[in-house]
């Protein structure tokens, strides 16, 4: 019996575990991007798109992902979850709707983006005045790649 | 500032002699390892079209900025130790050249690009006969035109993939010539981006975590005659117009996103006698249009061409497959690409009228791919009687493999690609 409920309590444990929708963790230098098919080596710019049934799509910088988007005909208004790497913070997983991005000339991403995001708060502390870049916001990321395709 | 490593190196001499060089003005700069700065005094005290003879020893120097054009030439292989802290040579002044120096040990950090050598804004540069050890980024290349890089040695190692910068990296710059380096352990062996113009020609490059030459947006270019072996995800060549590649091999490179050579956004260009061996797939395409392959060998590769649906007008002609799982796979029915008179070691078929061509065509594309090509794990039915059964079907009667994608006349006998 004893054996019994441990089974049935590991099973529920598997079934909780394999619905739950979070963002999934990239592993670096096994991971390609979804879009350009690069393999995904820089902690500072990568990308995740999170559908509403639970399917990850990885990318490894954020006009991969618009562009993933546009073609697939994805609305960012859609309910799917959209999260980005915290350049100050590397490898670290935010939300890309509130996230706040810089486009700087001086920046090197790998799919000549030059946009890098950072966590609510984030920008004021660090690099901003390092990237001489402007400050820009979710929704202009969003027209800036989706317009110039 | 005084370290004990400092002290160590009052063992040695520093002499610094100016010798007239002949009728010209430019003079000729002898440096020994010393204790202090020898190389960056030397560099300090020097004008325009010196000469600076750097020999043997360890030179604990970092750092060190060139703003003039000069001659650097390392007499048997200085050595330059960046302790792990440093970057060693930026240059930014146009006509220097670096020759003949062992450099070791650059920093690392994931803020900045640290290489063994740097150029900004600098043009004609030429650095040759170099060999770097444990550097993030080699040799590292920003708006500059008429690079010469030529037999150097860069060797790496580490832990994480992303501890590791690029081998050669170039960025915005043209007329480069990059030939006979040895490049191992890095991101990217070979990195262009913007970078037109330029050639590629006798290198070998292996091993790197990620791709043996990568390039994106880079027009016009050459690559002749380079290995790329054994590297993470193999080539990858995107976003470019008019590449031309021949007489590169490109082997053994597997894995799940693996490519001999992954063409993404390619147009105009020549892919022609190149050899494509043991590779999980050969060459992945997607979004190729008017490019010829020509003369190749796909050798022993799990496909030898993926070819996507984005994919239009390009030219397979006159290549060998041979011992590959798979020839040409592709995910859509309508392909409008080409292949003619290719070498099929699959092919069955008769050639009565003895020209040396079958008499009828060869779909090189199995009913089984495409069906990997929607449910991956269905390869576990591979070489099993159903699939035999249904590629067989499939072959009579083609119903979901692409009618189009035949070659009307394939070779009966390989093509001989060394004569």
């Amino acid at each position: 019996m004893n054996l019994l409920n441990k089974s049935l309590l590991f099973l529920l444990c598997l079934a909780i575990t394999a619905c739950s929708s979070g963002p999934e963790p990239i592993d670096f230098g096994k991971d390609a991007c979804t879009w350009c098919k690069m393999t995904i080596m820089d902690p500072k710019f990568g990308t995740e798109l999170v559908t509403d049934k639970g399917r990850v799509y990885k990318f490894d910088d954020i006009n991969c992902l618009v562009e993933y988007m546009v073609e697939n005909k994805i609305s960012p208004q859609d309910k799917h979850s959209l999260y980005v790497l915290d350049y100050s913070d590397p490898g670290k997983i935010i939300d890309a709707r509130t996230a706040s991005y810089i486009h700087s000339g001086e920046l090197r991403t790998p799919m000549a983006s030059r946009v890098a995001a950072f966590g609510i708060g984030r920008l004021q502390q660090a690099h901003h005045e390092l990237l001489k870049g402007e400050e820009i916001s979710w929704d202009q990321v969003w027209k800036k790649f989706s317009v110039e395709e | 500032m005084f370290s004990i490593r400092k002290i160590r190196l009052s063992f040695f001499f520093f002499i610094l002699s100016f010798v007239h060089a002949g009728l010209m003005d430019a003079k000729i700069i002898e440096v020994k390892a010393s204790h202090g700065n020898p190389i960056t005094v030397a560099v300090a005290s020097a004008v325009d079209g010196d000469t600076i003879k750097v020999y043997p020893g360890l030179y604990k120097e970092a750092n060190i900025l060139i703003t003039k054009s000069l001659y650097l030439l390392g007499i048997d292989q200085p050595v330059l130790d960046g302790e792990f802290k440093h970057e060693i040579f930026t240059i930014a002044a146009s006509g220097v050249t670096i020759n003949g120096f062992k450099i070791i040990n650059t920093g690392r950090s994931s803020m900045e690009d640290k290489a063994a050598i740097k150029c900004l804004d600098a043009n004609n540069v030429n650095i040759s006969y170099n060999t770097l050890e444990h550097t993030f980024f080699g040799i590292h290349i920003s708006n500059s035109t008429g690079i010469i890089i030529e037999c150097n040695t860069l060797l790496t190692e580490g832990e994480h993939e992303y501890e590791h910068g690029n081998g050669i990296h170039l960025w915005k710059c043209s007329d480069a010539y990059i030939q006979g380096n040895e490049i191992e352990g890095h991101r990217d062996g070979i990195y262009f981006e913007f970078v037109t113009n330029s050639k590629i020609i006798n290198n070998i490059s292996r091993k790197n975590k990620r791709y043996g030459l990568h390039f994106m947006f880079s027009h016009n270019d050459e690559y002749y005659h380079n290995s790329f072996i054994n590297n993470g995800a193999g080539v990858a060549v995107m976003y470019t117009t008019n590449v031309t590649m021949r007489y590169n091999s490109f082997e053994q490179n597997w894995g799940s996103s693996s490519y001999g050579m992954l063409l993404k956004d390619i147009r105009d260009s020549h892919v022609e006698f190149n050899i494509f061996s043991s590779n999980t797939s050969g060459i992945y395409m997607e979004g190729v249009s008017r490019t010829v392959f020509h003369l190749n060998e796909f050798r022993e590769n799990g496909y030898a061409i993926k070819l996507m649906a984005s994919c239009d007008d390009n030219t397979f002609s006159k290549n060998n497959f041979k011992g590959n799982t798979f020839d040409i796979s592709t995910n859509s029915r309508t392909v409008l690409n080409s292949l003619d008179q290719n070498y099929w070691d699959k092919y069955q078929g008769y050639d009565r009228d003895r020209n040396g061509f079958g008499d009828v065509p060869y779909r090189p594309v199995s009913l089984f791919s495409m069906i990997i090509e929607q449910v991956p794990p269905a390869v576990i039915l591979w070489r099993s009687f159903l699939v035999l059964v249904l590629d067989r079907a499939e072959k009579s009667l083609p119903a979901v493999t692409p009618e189009n994608l035949k070659d009307e006349s394939p070779k009966m006998k390989a093509h001989d690609l060394h004569s």
